[in-house]
This record gives C-alpha cells, structure tokens and sequence, in this order.
C-alpha cells in the first residue's frame, strides 16, 4: 500500500519537474547557455575580473617598481634600470621605458580600466533610468523638458566635449568616469522611456492605481522590473564602450595619467616610431587585451539581447 | 510634408541654442583660461587686467555667452585667437579634407559593407556568415587607434608601401599634377581604411539582420512561388526594402563619421576639422572650439532630419503630421 503511495508521489514530483514554471530570468540563462560564443566571452571575461582583483597577488613584481640590473659602464659595475628589455625568462612580456615589467602593469591596468568602465556604466544607467522613468512616468512638461535636455546632450560632439571636459578638468581616472557618464546616459534615457510609455496604458497599473500605491512605489517595484532585460543589454554593451573611450582617451593623454597603468596609456609607447617598429612588446599586449575585452561585451551583450528577447522562440 | 518640415527645422532651433549654452559653460567656466599661459610673475595687476581684456574674459561668462551669440547669428564665429583669423576661414581651409577623407571611408563601408551583409543574411550559419559576422565583431570592438597603429607599423614602416601620415609630401607642390595625385590618393589609403572599418562593420551588422527579416515576408515566398531568379528577388525586391533602416543609420553615421575623424586625423597627423578641434582644446582658443563644436552638433541635427526624411521618401507607409 505505502509502495503505491510512494511511487504515485514519484511519479507527480516528475510531471511537477517537466511543468514546473520557469521564471524569465531562468529561461533567458537557459538560452544563454547554448550560445556558445557568448559563454566562451563570459568566460573571458571572469577570468579578466579576477585577475584584477587578485592583481597583488598573481603579479611576480611591484606596479611602479622599477627593476634594476648591474651593468658595466666604462669600466665600472652600476646598477641600472633595466630598460625595455625584449620578454625573457625574468620579464615574460619584457620591461617598459623606465625598467617596469609589462606583464604586471597589464593587469593592474586590466584592473584600472575594468573600474572605470564599471562607474562610468554605473552612472550612465542611473541617470539615464531616472530621466528615462521620470519623463515617461509624468509626462508633460516633465517630459518635454527632460527630452529636449536628452536631445541635447544626444547631438554633443561626444569625443571632442569628453577631451574638453577631461582636458580643462585635469586629465585624471576620476574626470575620464565623470565625463563618460555624463554624456553616455541619453539611449538608456530614451530606451526606459519608451517602454513605460507603453507600460502605463497596461491592465496592471490600472490595478496599480486603483491600489492607491505611492509614484515611487509604482516606478520601482511594477515599471522598472519590467524594464530590466534592456538595462542589462544597454550595461553590457555600455561596458564595451567605456572600456574603448577611455583607452582612447588615456592613448591621446587626456584619460589617467601615469603612473597609474591603463591599457590606453601603456599604449602611448608606440607614439615612438623607434618603438612602434621594434618594440613590440611595449604596445602590442595592451592594444590586443583592449580590443579582446570590448569584443568579449559586445559578445555577451549580443547574446543577452537574444536571451531576453521573449519573441524568440524558447 | 512642407508643415512637417518647418516644424522640424524650429525643433532644431532651441536644441541647437541649447548646445551652444552648454558647451559655451562647459569651455568657459574651467579653471585656467588662455592668458595664463602668456602671464609672468612679474606682471601688474592692471597689465593681467588688460591681457584679460584682450580677450574679452574680464566680463562675466553670461555677457561673454550673449556676446558670442549674437555675432554667431549673423554669421560671425569670432576670431581664433591662435592663429588671429576669422574661425570661418581657420575651419574652411580644414573642412575639405576632413569632408575628403569621410567620404572616401563612407564609399568603402557602403560597398564592402551592404553586399557582404546581403551575402551573410542569404547564406545564413553558413562559413561564409561566420567569417563576415566575425569580421563585423572584430571591427566594431578594435580601437581604432590601435588598428591605426598596426597598420602603420606593417604597411609604412616595414614596408614602404604608403607614407606614414600626413596628406601629401612637403615638397610635392612642385611635381607634375598626375605624381600630385597619386601622392594624395596614396595618403589616404590608410587613413581612409581605419575610419571606414566601424562603419563597414556596422553596415554589415544592419544589413544582415535587416535583411534576414525582410526575407522571411510573405511577399518573398510569393516571389519565389512566381519563380522567379533568386538574384531578382534577393536584390530587387528583398534588399530595396531592407535598405530603408540603413537610410536612418547613414543620417546617424556621417555626423559621427567627423566625430570619428578626430583619432584618425591626431594619429595620422591629417590636417582636418578633428586635429584642429583637438588642437584648439590644447592651446584654449575658446572661440575655434566652440566654431568647431557648432559644427559637429548642426550636422549631426541636419543628419538626423536628413534620415527622417528620406525615410519617409524610401518607405511611402510612413506619413508625416
């Protein structure tokens, strides 16, 4: 008798399991999962993640430590900088212009250039989903006011006003994320305005209002969920961006100023044609972590995108 | 349409105004201004006074705005005060060879950029879709300056194949027009193929997917049905209408192709609207910035009224109010 119960029990617990409801977040991982090149930049890109933050640890030297080796000048035994030296046994991706070893500024560079790119999303995202929510909530004047700012800041010359500010501010880490971040919200603004445009008119916030709930409450607890899987997207791709704009910026001197390594400023080496031609390892190594990151967002920001998207078929 | 369009030129208006508001604080209300660089220790009070007064920076930055503005009205962008030269004629002299070198990357991207998409959407998860889908990957995610730098390192100084930068030699003016030419066309190669690489990648992205969309429509498998050729469905009927949200993405583009053009321009040394912006941030001439600014932001306006009329031109569904 108890054998039939259990195995009728069984037999409801596996039909539960094959119609069990998935939550959207569960199915888009799913979908995530089987895109391959997505998984393989995730991948890459945890590996990036950790070994900035494990920087102190994994690299064999100090970031600013200048390395020093005896060498003979006229006759007498000196200790010198060891100065751009090709990658050996010791420097596996040589030294720099002032004796420093490559391979250790690369990742605390990583480490620089993953930080900036993080708060400059990061305040791009607040902005653009508080301007974004607040004109497609109230609308109106709110709203025109609100677009018209975007609009604006949308048709800035965004390069030229991003030196300018980081220019006449003092080139530093703090201005590059300052600068990227107020002038990159405005798609996101766009992109979380639209949706609750139509998210509004729909059934459950006519329930929302009938509920007599608080403005805020309506916007973040039913309209911004909603608006969640672009948000991502926009990050994601935000990340990629960031990352780009600032190696530009630090490359032309106008980004974080060294001694502080980014990929963008160890790339100023290849201003040398001397260097550009014969010391590889001077330039080449940021230039392709560079591109190998921004590749790896847009990647998983592809990848994203169809995961979320729920007109894809599941 | 004709209202449609009056209304949009007076939305371009206040935007327009409202830009130069920003940039013109965003310039002047930084620490530093252009005299400090020409002041000494040793001077008076009442000489700095009277640099600053030169320059016409003693006033308050509104008077200073209200000033500019009115002259930008009637058509007067001030004088640079590096080259001491109306900002018009500083920026004319630039604007060619920048508008060359954008066109000339433009042409590239439309024609590398629209067949290979094509070519990826109709043979779709075939090799040929992966090698231009990775090729659109990598050329949307390399910096262009580092792309610029690897091309310079393999085709101007390992091998001489195309001179390193500028956009013609210094003592070319005196050879025979043909040899003038051909030394500006060999300029430009590379130049114009590290700006033209984000666009032929974007291209290619939009192509592809716009077209994969149109080709799924009814009116396609009625094409086929009717039996007609492959070829005349894919680029009679298919690639007219998937062309139409590239119409949109041109408008976007070209603006951000001069924008763009900075990078290109510092690193190749090529003596354009962006080196002179990028420039005229270093030596603080506040009046050629804010020129050159107004520039980038009326062209990406007219861009994008552009896209959206010939959007509508291109597709007659769309009605305009």
């Amino acid at each position: 008798m108890s054998e039939a119960i259990k195995k009728k029990q069984e037999a409801n617990a596996k039909l539960d399991a094959r119609h069990k409801i998935e939550s959207p977040w569960t199915i888009a991982f799913r979908r995530l999962k089987k895109n391959r090149l997505a998984m393989v930049s995730l991948f890459l890109l945890c590996i990036l993640a950790l070994s900035a933050i494990l920087a102190d640890v994994i690299t064999p030297y100090d970031r600013d430590q200048i390395n020093l080796a005896d060498k003979e000048v006229r006759g007498k035994v000196m200790e010198l900088p060891i100065k751009n030296e090709a990658p050996s046994s010791n420097f596996i991706l040589g030294t720099d212009e002032l004796g420093r070893d490559i391979f250790t500024r690369l990742i605390y560079g990583g480490r620089i250039s993953l930080t900036v790119g993080l708060v400059a999303v990061f305040l791009q995202v607040v902005i653009g989903v508080a301007v974004g929510s607040a004109a497609g909530f109230y609308g109106g004047i709110v709203d025109a006011v609100l677009m018209r700012l975007t609009d604006i800041i949308m048709c800035f010359p965004f390069l030229l006003i991003a030196i300018t500010v980081v220019a006449l501010l003092g080139p530093s880490i703090f201005n590059v994320m300052f600068a990227l971040g107020l002038l990159g919200w405005t798609s996101i603004a766009r992109i979380v305005r639209g949706q609750i445009l139509s998210l509004r008119e729909q059934e459950f916030m006519e329930a929302a209002e009938a509920l007599g709930i608080r403005d805020s409450r309506k916007i973040f607890k039913h309209l911004l969920p909603n608006v969640m899987a672009p948000i991502i997207v926009f990050a994601t791709m935000g990340m990629a961006n960031a990352i780009l704009t600032e190696s530009t910026l630090s490359y032309l001197g106008m980004g974080v100023t060294p001694p502080t390594p980014t990929w963008g400023n160890m790339m100023q080496a290849a201003r040398s044609i001397y260097s550009l031609q014969n010391q590889w390892w001077l330039w080449i190594p940021p230039g392709f972590l560079t591109f190998i990151t921004v590749m790896s967002f847009n990647i998983l920001g592809d990848g994203l995108r169809d995961a979320l998207d729920p007109k894809m078929n599941r | 349409m004709r209202n449609y369009l009056l209304k949009r030129v007076l939305q371009i208006m206040p935007v327009l105004f409202g830009i130069t508001i920003i940039t013109f604080f965003i310039i002047h209300t930084a620490p530093g201004d252009p005299t400090s660089k020409m002041m000494d220790p040793r001077m008076t009070v009442a000489e700095k006074m009277r640099l600053k007064e030169k320059f016409g920076i003693d006033k308050p930055i509104i008077v200073q705005y209200v000033d500019w503005i009115s002259e930008v009205v009637k058509g007067n962008l001030g004088y640079s005060w590096k080259f001491q030269r109306p900002v018009a004629e500083v920026m004319g002299e630039r604007l060619l060879a920048t508008f060359y070198l954008a066109a000339v990357s433009l042409l590239l991207a439309l024609l590398i950029g629209i067949p290979s998409g094509v070519i990826s959407a109709t043979r779709q998860y075939t090799k040929l879709d992966y090698f231009f889908t990775i090729f659109a990957l990598v050329g949307i995610s390399i910096p262009s300056f580092f792309f610029a730098l690897l091309l310079i390192k393999y085709f101007a100084i390992d091998n001489s194949i195309f001179p390193i930068s500028g956009m013609r030699t210094i003592e070319a003016s005196s050879w025979p027009i043909g040899a003038q030419i051909k030394d500006i066309i060999a300029h430009t190669v590379l130049p114009a193929i590290v700006l033209g690489l984000g666009s032929t990648a974007s291209f290619m992205r939009y192509t592809r997917s716009s077209m994969l969309e149109v080709i799924r429509q009814d009116y396609i498998r009625t094409a086929h049905s009717k039996g007609l050729s492959e070829r005349v469905i894919i680029y009679r009927h298919a690639l007219r209408n998937a062309l139409i949200p590239i119409i949109t993405l041109l408008g976007f583009w070209i603006p951000g192709l001069f924008s763009g053009a900075l990078i290109v321009e510092q690193v190749f040394a090529w003596p354009g609207m962006g080196l002179l912006g990028y420039q005229a941030i270093g030596d603080r001439d506040y009046p050629l910035l804010m020129g050159v600014n107004l520039f980038l932001s009326f062209l990406t306006l007219t861009g994008n009224l552009c896209a959206d009329l010939f959007y509508g031109l291109a597709d007659p569904r769309i009605k305009y109010d």
